[in-house]
């Protein structure tokens, strides 16, 4: 092959680019004007660029609405776990607050972290007499002796007469020995 | 010339709805979805040549998309970036796909090319298939090239970024691809 032969095949498939300068697209021209066989190479480019140009213009015969509509339908899906961009800022602070968070489930899941109530069994059921009314008591351990709620006979499980009052916040700990349910008429 | 404010806000840049998909606005990813849809129908269909893998694989790649959103690097690449999932949603589904060996298919390809010259009626259905089929025996890298290229909405510098190559590379690939394509279509041409 001449060599000017083989340097225009080297630039016959970027005519159709229209990447060649001008100097290269005169000498294109010229030579396939000149080169018979040269020229065939040059109309079969073209007919091939036409080709591939057609093919690839080709949709494929596909819904697009309805595809739209299902990306749509799993996107919903996922929207919920879409991974948001923040700023360096507030991933920082997310980040020792989760520490923090950790930290705290450790101390208060760990055995050590946790107080047994210093409960003590009541002895139960002690009949007694209050006014003209017969009551009954009975104790039951309390579960939470911390808890602001509870009820507490302060001294015995039981006194004759005794009414249970309401418990302070902070009192638990040394005083609420006992709950005490009250079971009779009158209150 | 640049767009006027107004235009501007009826038609958002890739780089803008982006950042308001990430910064929580999701709806408007639909806007992203109606505007490349057709684009990313049209390179899996010209990897994959069967409807219902180019429907599991629009899907597929717009959700690879939308979960992989808060990662991209160059948010008014985005049209490149969608492409290179969806051709790497192609790749996965064509990996276990048995494909016949070149030579045997330039064979039979250049034969049958032959019989139908001769008809010398060769309708543009037929044509199709044909170059199709060529396009089809292209090695994998000189393919996705030519898809790309042909697709003729994606500059060199668009699919040198997709392909991961410099544009000198995407140029051979296509400048070879094209080389193939000649021999295998001769009797076409």
């Amino acid at each position: 092959m001449a060599t000017e032969c083989w340097e225009f095949e080297k630039l016959i498939d970027q005519l159709a680019d229209g990447a060649l300068s001008d100097e290269e697209r005169a000498f294109v021209v010229a030579h396939s004007l000149r080169c018979e066989s040269c020229r065939e190479i040059r109309r079969q480019a073209a007919e091939l660029d036409n080709m591939l140009k057609t093919e690839f213009s080709r949709a494929p015969e596909l819904d697009l609405d309805w595809l739209a509509l299902k990306v749509h339908e799993r996107v919903s899906v996922r929207r919920g776990g879409l991974p948001v961009r923040h700023s360096r800022l507030f991933r920082r602070v997310a980040a020792v607050a989760a520490v923090a968070a950790g930290i705290l489930a450790i101390w208060l899941l760990a055995p050590w972290a946790r107080k047994e109530p210093s409960v003590r069994m009541a002895v139960t059921p002690t009949p007694t007499v209050s006014g003209a009314r017969a009551q009954t008591e009975i104790c039951i351990p309390a579960v939470n002796p911390s808890c602001y709620l509870f009820v507490n006979v302060a001294a015995s499980p039981v006194e004759n007469g005794a009414r249970c009052q309401p418990m302070r916040k902070g009192e638990g700990k040394e005083r609420a020995a006992y709950v005490v349910i009250v079971v009779g008429n009158g209150f | 010339m640049g767009m006027s404010p107004l235009e501007n806000a009826r038609n958002p840049s890739d780089g803008e709805l982006v950042s308001k998909v990430v910064d929580g606005e999701t709806g408007l990813f639909d806007l992203l979805v109606a505007r490349y849809q057709k684009l990313v129908a049209r390179v899996a269909w010209h990897m994959l040549h069967n409807l219902a893998d180019v429907e599991d694989a629009v899907q597929e790649a717009f959700l690879n998309a939308f979960t992989g959103l808060a990662g991209i690097r160059e948010a008014e690449s985005f049209k490149s970036w969608l492409v290179q999932i969806a051709l790497n949603v192609c790749r996965a589904r064509m990996k276990g796909w048995c494909r016949q060996p070149a030579a045997v298919a330039l064979e039979s390809l250049e034969r049958q090319s032959a019989e139908h010259r001769a008809d010398s009626h060769v309708r543009s259905e037929e044509l199709s298939a044909f170059v199709a089929e060529a396009v089809e025996k292209l090695p994998e890298t000189y393919r996705e090239a030519v898809v790309l290229h042909y697709n003729g909405e994606l500059s060199h510098g668009e699919i040198s970024k997709i392909l991961g190559c410099p544009e000198e590379t995407v140029r051979w690939r296509v400048f070879q691809a094209r080389k193939m394509l000649r021999k295998m279509l001769e009797r076409l041409l």
